[in-house]
This record gives structure tokens, C-alpha cells and sequence, in this order.
């Protein structure tokens, strides 16, 4: 089951679902609110946290009679993944979470990195509120980064503004302002933790937190660079994640 | 009533044994419904967003995980004290309200108890549905109040029975009282408070006494203050519904209006006192339309003091009159329609020195008028009387026009002259020296003459002095300073006596005359400067240049033709162009000269041969046009012949060379065919018995590095493998039959063999690429052991073989064995494993090197792996065997038709 962030599509799989999905049945959904999704499933109210598209997605795994699924999530959508799991252990028997964050900000009481102060993280919401187009096409190359390679960065740019604004300032308000590092001890799948170089909203200390925090994670720091290492470097991201795939549900990596 | 819900939902968790219980509304948005109680109460806020589940099973306790996860969502599960074990989600009838109950730790036996169910039906549906309106009517009430302090008006609600004022945020701030609600007494206070402040009390207080005379009165005024708001204006309106008798005040601040007004008033008083204050009238036309909308008149709305004096009025005999009527002459003069122009168009008319005629003095009088649009159906216009400055205007331009006559008149300047002195000069002087003449009377002739021509003039004057008459050119000193040339005729002036009493001097200027002869001087010299320049670049030009006679004698040459020939210029201006010509290319320049001189062309260029004053032949290309007269004849050819023998010599040895070349080429061509032979000759022709096996070596022209094989290695084990030297020509084929002969020699243990990461590891170890001139190479090589039907195979960078297999008469299923490792020979530490397949019977397998889908279909485009693979994979379900009709597909695929690089294919065909 593939879980996308946000500004992602169920599009952005198709190198994995092909390299992972032999023999097996696999799962790509839109997630609420972004471009390809019914409009009308988007709730400002329930999407206004990351626990919104937890609920959609144990809810949508309940109504296929989903039991037991190697669940691969990026971003927001990892994320997601990771608090349907904590709530339900049976949902999933093993999680690959990519460039995905429990907190976006800094907590330096506690030693935490998430990469973004208060002040960050409200500029961010509010130039996304006055004028959506223009902080896509900043933010969209700077989170794809890979500089020499610009079509990355223009596609990112053109799928943040397929989205509705409105639906959009919601959502990353819900992703850049959720704290959920109490839930994800309680996380008890095997899991396994990607993460790219210069990643803009994501640094890689976020990983360790997270290595840490998970009772049965392992982790791999990849060669690519940017938000999005399964988009540019998708072999990379099935070479590191090939094995942990394929063991067997019950076993370790 | 939610305590009353809350106790009805803590009594069914004890009859029932859950956990945990949530009624939510389904009401509201698609995506979301809204929580209306839940127990225990501090597990979800009442109100908040509720996720909307799947459909609900009327009564029955879930305990299947994935059914439970239907229901339950997940931002409530974190919230529970432990794991869910069972759900129940109940749809209450009658209502868009569900029931859901959770189970929490332990397993749950059962189905609800009748106690339970009873407790449902009884109370907590009806009490859910009423909890559920309480909560709308709640959320209502408190939006309408956010409205109402959102207000920039003040609101009041007095209830006299109730005895309460309900005070929105504006009006609190007025009336400085705490918003919500107060007692009556304490809003009357207030407004009295109020009232003292005002300026306008008296006013007020009669709205006061129409209040006190009847409860339904409806009362408005503004409240005018010293201070902000300086303005308020404040309503109060009775209101009944029902039983109740209430009271509605209104408090608006219109002190921003007010003072805009004000300032408005103040404006146009300063405005009116402007106007009045005007020398030139000034009025306010409005327009007068028919029935169907034509303006067909003015009339005044408006006129300054200098308008009434202009028509000899007072202000009130004038407003209100029609422009038409008050002036004749309005339509005649087009001055009516220059108005609608304005009106309709918004353009300004400007009219100067119009002629008008002016009623009230029975006149006609010269005005300029000014036009302009004040608004829709407004124009404003001001005038002036021009009459004296229009007549002054006329006389000046007369007596212009008179003085300049007599001036154009008389172009020669005649003067007298006496003792050296002007006496008298002709008014033209002006013209010619620039001052009149009585600047110039009294002064000496001499001052006019420049210091250098003093000489001259002196000379003329002496032989006028002796009674002779002079003319010539002769430069004058100007008033301004500057030198003119003029045409002097003097001669002596005698009187009536005939005595000779001065000089009479008669000059006109020739400043233009002089210039443009000036000019043609300058031009004269300057074409002799361009003729001298011509010849010495002709003559120093670096390639051969002559003119040639229409005859064929040179008549001009330079140094370089001299050079080039190996004559001097006098001899060779004793030859013609033939003596020069080597015979064979006589005729073809005499062909090119006769159509030039039938004037069938202006020139042509050649390459010819020459012969040199020694006797060798010079190659040269000649380029030739003609000079003309005027009758279109031939003067003169001008030819320029470059010497290109170095040139042609150069061409000849460059074909010998690209021969050579050629035969190097066809000859490496046959040694890289001789090699594809060898190459293809060692490699095995197939197998068949238990596993089939086909295989097809197709090389490229410039041969690439492709080598396999396949053998039992004993009788439960076949071998396969193919290799992939990276590079083109000799050297990569050369490596991979060094690969091929090592595997094949026994240099390796049969236990290596059959273990494919072995072999890999060994030929890495063997063949790194510092040591084969940069050449690496990719291998699959896999081993098969029929007794188990097991295929054990590792891949070094080589693209994944395709296992093509297909269940009973069920469709053909293609699996690609994708596991690789890095190429053989990069790096000393690469690590190879090895994976296993299991072998279907009637399976096929398809190996490839990349030379059979690295090809390109068009310019743009390469073929993928993805589209061979679909390629393959549709083939393989009709074609068995598969390769011939493959390598027919990719030939018909490619634009040549050829094969990129090497193209190695194998198929094996299992039982």
C-alpha cells in the first residue's frame, strides 16, 4: 500500500509498484484534498491535522478488508501511515517510511531538529495564504532541489497548483504544525526509515529522532538529494528498500 | 439535557461492558460529521469533526479486525486506553445520528444484552435526538452573536419585561457599558449620560417626549457632539414577537459622513466666492432634452457677477432663461453645437477670436470662449471680449505684410560713398550686413573689409579714384562679424555738374554661388585623391590585376600580375591576353570575351591555366567584367587572376590520400567481419533434450563485445551465461573470448562453477579494468540443476532474462529475473549473489544482451526496457520458438533496419 504526501500523486509509484509489486496485490490511493481525489471526502475540519488522513486511511483499509499490508509511505503520507499503525498494529505488518517527519519544528528544550522555528513555520503558512501561486513556484524547485535537473522542480510546481489553494493552505498547515512524537513509540511494525541528502523540509536528524523513538526501525540515508528521493532516484530507493520488502512478515530486516 | 445523555450512556457501558461510546451526527458535509456526545466525556470533544464510516450492521458486535477498522477510526484509537478488540455501530432510527460503542484489552463474548438494547430504544435515541437540535440551536445563537459584535453599528435589545438590555460591542463602547447584558436602569443612565453631552439637547428631547407618547413609536435623529463621534446617528424601533415586547436601538457613528459633508458645503462656498471673484464671465449651462433624449437647448444654472454685467441682468432674471433665447446668434455661430460636441464627447472646445453677436449692446464683438463638460447634463463656460486685441493683431499684420514687400523688392544693396564714408544706403543693407541702413551711414567702407583683401581694395579704390568703373568678387565683414561674398560693381558717382563727387558701389551676395563652386572644387579634389588611392591598391593589390583593350593587349598591369608571369610591366603591356593563355584554354576564354562584347553578360569567372614567361603552366581562376561607354561599347576589361596552382596541387594529393584511406577502412572492415566470424564460430549452435536451447549472435558493424555459451557441465547441471565487454572493435571482442576460453578451458573448479556469484567473483577478480584497457564487461550465467528444476543464477549489471510460463490454459504470465549486482571489473570489492527460480514446467526462458533493445526507433527516441519487455512478452504467447520472430519485430522496429551493437539472444525451452 503506497501512501503519497502532499503535492504527491499515486503517480509518483510507478517505478516501485513495479520493481515490489510481482505476486503481490498493490494499493495506490489519492490522498484527501490533493488533485486526483473526490473534493468532496476533503474536510477543512477533519484534514485540519495529520490524524485526518490516518482516520481515511484505516478507514479506507476497513472498507477493502485490508489486514497485514507492507505499508510505504513519503512525506505527509508516511506520516499518516505511522499514526494508523500505532493505533492499529494489525493494519500493517511492515512500514517504510520515507523523508517523512513526526514535528516540522524545532523543540530545543527537548534536543529535537525538526528544521523549521515558529517563525518559519508561520511565514511559510502565510505566504502560502497570500498568494498560493507565487510560493509554489519558490518552494516547488526548492524542495525538489537537484538544480540540474529543473523538469523535477517545474513538475512539482505544476502538481502544487493543481491543487485547490484553499484545500492546500489546510493541509500544510496540518503537516507543518502536528507534533506527534508521543505516538510513534508506540509504533510496534517493523520499520524501516529513508532519508535523502539536503533534504529542505525534512534534515536528517528527524531520521535518528525517529530510529530511535520506533522500537523495531532501521534506517538508510540515501545518495539522492531533495524532498522526493523515490521521483528522482527511484532505483535508489528500491535497492534500499528491496530486502526489507522481501523478508518474511514475521522476521527482521 | 447532554448530563442527562451523558448518565443514559454510562448506564449502557455497564450493562454492556464496553469501553467506550460515541453518538455522532452524520448531518452537515459529505466529508465530515460532528460529535454529539461521547462517554467517557473527555475522550472526544462534543462538536468536534467525526471521520464518516462505512455502514453499520444493525446490532451486532464486530470482533473482525478489518470490519472494526471500518468503524473505529484512528484518531480515536490513540485516544483508548488500550487495543480495540470489538465495535458496534448502530444507526439511531429516526435521526442521521450513530451509536458507537468499543471494547477495549480483553475479547468480548456475545451478542448486546436485551437490557442494553431496551436502553437504546428507550431514552438514549430520543435524548441523542434532542441533544443533537440543543446543539444546532446552541451553534446558532452563538454565530449570531459574533455577527452581531462584528458590527460596526451599535445594538441594543431592551426587554422591559425581563427587565435586561442585551448590548452588542459597538453600542457598549458608546454608551461605556460592559457588553452582554445590563439591567434597564442601567442602559437609561447611560443614554442620559449620552444625551448630556450632546450639542443638539433640545432636539433630542423631542424625540424623547414622541417616545414617551407611544410605546410602538418609531424615532431616528442624529446626536451631534463636541468631540468624536462627533456624529451619531442614533434609531430606535419597537419590536414584538410572540408574547414578548421589546425595544431595538441603533447607534450609528456617521461622524466620517457628516464631516465630509461638511467640508463638501465648505468647498463650494469657497467655490461660488472664486467664481464671483472672476474678471471674465463665467455660467453653468444645463442641457434641455426632448422626448427622445436630443439636447435642444441650455438654460443658465448658475452665472458669476462678470456674466450678469455682461448681459446687463441680475442673477435672478437670468437663471432658469434659455441660452437660445438670451442669444441670437447662439445657433449661427455654431456655438450651440460646439457645446453638444463638449457635452456629448467630453472634449474641451477652445475657440479663439470668435465673432458674436452681442444682443445686449446690439454689437458684434470677437471673443474667446472656453468649453467644458462639468458633468452628464452640466457644462461650464467663461468668455472674454477680444475685440481691441484682435483689431491690433489685424493692424500689425498689415503693415508686416507692406514692409515686406518693399524688402523682397529691392535684393541689391546700393550705396554712396564719400571720403571713404557711407552717405547713403539702399534698405536692403539689412538683409545683406544685417543693420539698417543708418547704422551702417557715417561708418568707413574699409571697417567692411577683412585685413587680407585690404590690399586688393585699396587698389580698386585708387582706380575708381581715377574714373575708372570696377567689378569682381570682393568679401565684406558683416554686422554680426561673419564674411560674405558679394559681386561689386563701383564706379564713380558725379553730380549734377558732372564733377566726380564719391563712389557709387552696387553689390548683391553670392554666399551660395561661392559655396557651391567651393563645393565642386572639394569634390574635384577628393575624386583625385580616390583616383591616386584606387591605382595604388591596384597596383599593390596582392592578386594579380590588369586592363585588358578589347583586342586582347594588356594596357594596365600591377606588381603582382608581373610576379605571377615573370614579366616586367613594360613587356608585358607589349603582349595580349592569348600570347599568355596556355592553348588548351584559349577557347574557352575567347567564347567568354565574345559573349561580353555582344553584351550578352557583364562578366564571367573561370579557372584556366596560364603559361609563365619560364615556361611552366601556372593554374589560375580568372575573374573578368567590362568598363562601357556610353553607347553600351566595350572600353576595357578589368581582369583579376589569382594564382591557385598551390590550391590544385593540394586537391590532387588529398585524393591519393583518401583512397589510401578508403582502402585502410575496407580493410579494417574485413578484419572486424573476420573477427565477428571467429567470435560467432566458438559460440555454441543450440542444444536440445531436456532443455532446448536456441541461441542467435547477430554482431554490429563495428563489433561489439557480446559472447555466450551454453553446456551440460555434467549430467544434472547445464550451464548458460552471456557476457557484455563494454567498448567497440577488436579489443572488447578480444576480452570476452579470453572470458569465454578461461570457462571454457577448466581453469575454473567444477564447484566454482556451479555456483554463478562464484564465477563472478573469480572474473572480477581476473579481469579488473585497469588491466584490460578500461574494458569492463556485464554477465548473466546462471546453472541449471534439472534434477530439482532449479535455475541458481546471479547477475553482474546484465539486463534481467524473461521467464515466461503459463498455468494450465491460463494466460502467459512474464517475470523478469530483476535481481543485479555492479559489472565485472570496476571494482575489486564489488560483492555477487546468487538468487534461485524455480522452473515451471513449459517454461521459457529469454537471455539478451542490451544490443537488442538499445536501438533507436526514430531520432528521438530509444527503445526501453519496459517496451521490450511488453514486446517480448506478446511474441512469446504466440511464437515458440521466440527468437526468430523477436529479431524479425526489433529489425522491423529500427529505421536502418541493423542492429546498434552487438545483439546476442538465447532461449531456453524446459520440459
Amino acid at each position: 500500500m503506497f501512501g503519497h504526501g502532499l503535492g504527491g500523486s499515486p503517480s509518483d509509484w510507478a517505478p516501485l509498484v513495479e520493481a515490489f509489486g510481482f505476486g503481490r496485490q498493490v494499493l495506490t490511493f489519492a490522498q484527501s484534498g490533493s488533485a486526483e481525489a473526490d473534493p468532496s471526502l476533503f474536510s477543512a475540519r477533519r484534514h485540519s491535522s495529520v490524524l485526518g488522513f490516518a482516520d481515511d486511511l484505516g478507514l479506507l483499509c476497513g472498507e477493502l478488508g485490508v489486514r497485514d499490508a507492507i505499508f510505504i509511505g513519503h512525506s505527509m503520507g508516511g506520516s499518516a501511515g505511522a499514526l494508523a499503525a500505532a493505533g492499529d498494529p494489525g493494519l500493517f505488518s511492515k512500514l517504510v517510511l520515507i523523508n517523512t517527519s513526526p514535528c516540522y519544528v524545532d523543540d530545543p528544550d527537548h534536543g529535537y531538529r525538526g528544521g523549521f522555528s515558529h517563525a518559519d513555520v508561520d511565514a511559510l503558512l502565510d505566504a502560502i495564504v497570500r498568494d498560493y501561486d507565487a510560493w509554489t513556484g519558490g518552494f516547488g524547485p526548492l524542495v525538489m532541489s537537484n538544480p540540474h535537473r529543473p523538469e523535477y522542480g517545474m513538475d512539482f510546481v505544476r502538481a502544487l497548483r493543481a491543487l485547490d489553494p484553499s484545500y492546500a493552505a489546510v493541509s500544510f498547515r496540518a503537516a507543518f504544525t502536528g507534533d506527534f512524537r508521543k505516538i510513534y513509540p508506540r509504533i510496534g511494525n517493523p520499520t524501516l526509515l529513508l532519508q535523502s541528502r539536503d533534504d529542505p523540509a525534512v534534515p536528517v536528524d528527524v531520521m535518528y529522532w525517529m530510529a530511535k523513538a520506533i522500537p523495531s526501525a532501521d534506517m538508510v540515508e540515501l545518495q539522492s538529494r531533495g524532498h522526493f528521493p523515490h521521483v528522482v532516484d527511484p532505483g535508489e530507493v528500491i535497492r534500499a528498500a528491496g530486502a526489507f520488502v522481501a523478508s518474511p512478515p514475521g522476521g527482521r530486516r | 439535557m447532554i448530563d442527562f445523555l451523558e448518565g443514559s450512556l454510562r448506564r449502557l457501558l455497564d450493562s454492556c461492558g464496553a469501553d467506550a461510546a460515541i453518538i455522532w451526527s452524520r448531518a452537515g458535509q459529505s466529508s465530515a460529521g460532528s460529535v454529539i456526545c461521547a462517554q467517557p466525556p473527555d475522550l472526544v470533544a462534543r462538536g468536534s469533526a467525526w471521520p464518516k464510516t462505512g455502514g453499520a450492521a444493525a446490532g451486532l458486535i464486530h470482533r473482525d479486525p478489518a470490519v472494526v477498522a471500518s468503524v473505529v477510526p484512528t484518531s480515536l484509537r490513540l485516544e483508548l486506553p488500550a487495543a480495540v478488540t470489538a465495535a458496534l455501530s448502530l444507526d439511531l432510527a429516526e435521526s442521521p445520528l450513530t451509536l458507537l460503542l468499543i471494547w477495549c484489552g480483553s475479547p468480548v463474548e456475545g451478542e448486546l444484552p436485551e437490557q442494553a438494547r431496551g436502553l437504546i430504544a428507550d431514552e438514549i435515541a430520543d435524548l441523542a435526538r434532542i441533544a443533537a437540535v440543543q446543539n444546532d440551536r446552541g451553534r446558532a445563537l452563538v454565530r449570531l452573536q459574533a455577527v452581531a459584535d462584528d458590527l460596526d453599528q451599535g445594538m441594543a435589545s431592551v426587554d422591559y419585561a425581563l427587565d435586561q438590555v442585551d448590548l452588542n460591542a459597538a453600542a457598549a463602547r458608546l454608551l461605556d457599558l460592559a457588553p452582554g447584558r445590563v439591567r434597564t436602569a442601567e442602559f437609561a443612565a447611560a443614554m442620559t449620560e449620552l444625551e448630556g453631552r450632546a450639542l443638539n439637547r433640545e432636539q433630542i428631547a423631542s424625540m424623547g417626549r414622541e417616545l414617551l407618547a407611544g410605546s410602538s413609536a418609531e424615532v431616528d435623529c442624529t446626536w451631534r457632539f463636541p468631540s468624536n463621534p462627533t456624529h451619531v446617528h442614533v434609531s430606535s424601533r419597537a419590536l414584538r414577537h410572540g408574547g414578548f415586547s421589546e425595544r431595538v436601538w441603533i447607534f450609528d457613528d456617521v461622524s466620517e459622513l457628516a464631516q465630509v459633508l461638511d467640508a463638501s458645503r465648505a468647498a463650494e462656498r469657497l467655490l461660488r466666492a472664486a467664481i464671483d471673484s472672476m474678471i471674465d464671465p463665467h455660467a453653468l449651462l444645463e442641457s434641455v432634452r426632448d422626448g427622445s433624449g436630443r439636447v435642444v437647448d441650455f438654460v443658465y444654472r448658475s452665472v458669476n457677477r462678470a456674466a450678469c454685467g455682461y448681459f446687463e441682468s441680475e442673477e435672478g432674471d437670468i437663471l432658469g432663461r434659455s441660452a437660445r433665447a438670451i442669444s441670437s446668434d447662439l445657433q449661427r455661430s455654431g456655438l450651440f453645437d460646439r457645446y453638444l460636441d463638449c457635452l456629448e464627447t467630453g472634449t474641451p472646445a477652445i475657440l479663439d477670436d470668435l465673432p458674436f453677436y452681442n444682443q445686449s449692446r446690439d454689437t458684434s464683438r470677437r471673443y474667446d470662449i472656453r468649453v467644458t463638460r462639468a458633468d452628464a447634463n452640466l457644462i461650464s463656460l467663461t468668455w472674454r471680449d477680444v475685440t481691441e486685441r484682435f483689431l491690433a493683431v489685424e493692424r500689425l499684420t498689415a503693415s508686416e505684410r507692406n514692409y515686406r514687400l518693399l524688402a523682397d523688392n529691392s535684393s541689391d544693396v546700393i550705396a554712396l560713398i564719400r571720403d571713404g564714408r557711407f552717405v547713403w544706403l539702399s534698405p536692403s543693407v539689412g538683409d545683406v550686413l544685417g543693420r539698417f541702413a543708418d547704422y551702417w551711414r557715417g561708418r568707413e567702407l574699409r571697417d567692411l573689409i577683412p585685413a587680407e583683401d585690404a590690399a586688393t581694395h585699396e587698389a580698386r579704390m585708387r582706380a575708381v579714384a581715377a574714373g575708372d568703373s570696377v567689378r569682381g568678387r570682393a568679401r565684406l565683414i558683416s554686422a554680426d562679424g561673419t564674411v560674405h561674398w558679394v559681386h561689386l560693381h563701383a564706379r564713380p558717382f558725379r553730380d549734377e555738374y558732372g564733377h566726380q563727387n564719391g563712389v557709387v558701389a552696387a553689390f548683391r551676395p553670392i554666399d551660395d554661388e561661392v559655396a557651391a563652386e567651393q563645393v565642386a572644387e572639394e569634390a574635384r579634389r577628393q575624386q583625385a585623391r580616390a583616383d591616386q588611392r584606387y591605382r595604388r591598391s591596384v597596383q599593390n593589390a596582392a592578386i594579380g590585376m590588369c586592363l585588358v583593350a578589347p583586342d586582347g593587349r594588356l594596357v594596365e598591369v600591377n606588381d603582382a600580375l608581373c610576379a605571377m608571369f615573370g614579366y616586367d610591366a613594360d613587356t608585358l603591356r607589349q603582349m595580349t591576353w592569348q600570347e599568355l593563355t596556355a592553348p588548351a584554354s584559349v577557347d574557352a576564354d575567347l567564347a567568354n570575351v565574345s559573349s561580353i562584347l555582344a553584351g550578352h553578360q557583364e562578366s564571367y569567372r573561370m579557372i584556366k591555366q596560364y603559361v609563365h614567361a619560364d615556361g611552366h603552366l601556372i593554374w589560375a581562376e580568372s575573374a573578368v567584367s567590362c568598363v562601357r561607354d556610353e553607347e553600351g561599347q566595350v572600353e576595357n576589361f578589368i581582369s583579376q587572376i589569382t594564382d591557385i596552382t598551390a590550391t590544385v596541387q593540394a586537391n590532387e594529393r588529398n585524393e591519393i590520400l583518401a583512397q589510401r584511406l578508403r582502402e585502410y577502412a575496407e580493410r579494417l572492415q574485413t578484419e572486424l567481419a573476420s573477427a565477428a566470424a571467429y567470435v560467432s564460430s566458438i559460440m555454441p549452435r543450440g542444444l536440445t533434450g531436456r532443455v532446448r536451447v536456441s541461441s542467435r549472435y547477430l554482431p554490429s558493424r563495428e563489433l561489439g563485445g557480446d559472447c555466450f555459451d551454453y553446456r551440460w557441465v555434467d549430467d544434472d547441471h547445464l550451464l548458460v551465461y552471456l557476457i557484455d565487454v563494454s567498448g567497440h572493435g577488436l579489443e572488447p571482442a578480444l576480452v570476452a573470448v579470453s572470458v569465454h576460453n578461461m570457462l571454457r578451458s577448466g581453469s575454473l573448479t567444477p564447484e566454482t562453477l556451479s555456483a554463478p556469484e562464484r564465477v563472478l567473483a573469480e572474473l572480477n577478480r581476473r579481469f579488473q579494468m585497469d588491466r584490460e584497457n578500461d574494458h569492463y564487461f556485464t554477465m548473466w550465467i546462471g546453472v541449471y540443476e534439472a534434477s530439482t528444476r532449479t535455475l541458481r543464477y546471479a547477475n553482474a549489471a546484465a539486463p534481467p532474462p524473461f521467464a515466461f510460463s503459463r498455468v494450465g490454459d491460463g494466460p502467459l504470465t512474464t517475470i523478469a529475473l530483476a535481481a543485479t549486482d555492479g559489472p565485472v571489473g570496476i571494482f575489486e570489492d564489488t560483492v555477487f549473489t546468487a538468487h534461485t527460480y524455480t522452473v515451471p514446467p513449459e517454461c521459457r526462458i529469454l537471455i539478451c544482451s542490451d544490443g537488442a533493445y538499445e536501438i533507436a526507433i526514430d531520432d528521438h527516441r530509444s527503445l526501453s526496457y519496459g517496451q521490450f519487455k511488453d514486446l517480448t512478452t506478446r511474441l512469446a504467447a504466440t511464437s515458440n520458438p521466440l527468437l526468430d520472430d523477436l529479431i524479425g519485430a526489433l529489425h522491423a522496429l529500427t529505421p536502418a533496419g541493423a542492429f546498434e551493437d552487438d545483439c546476442s539472444l538465447i532461449e531456453l525451452s524446459f520440459d
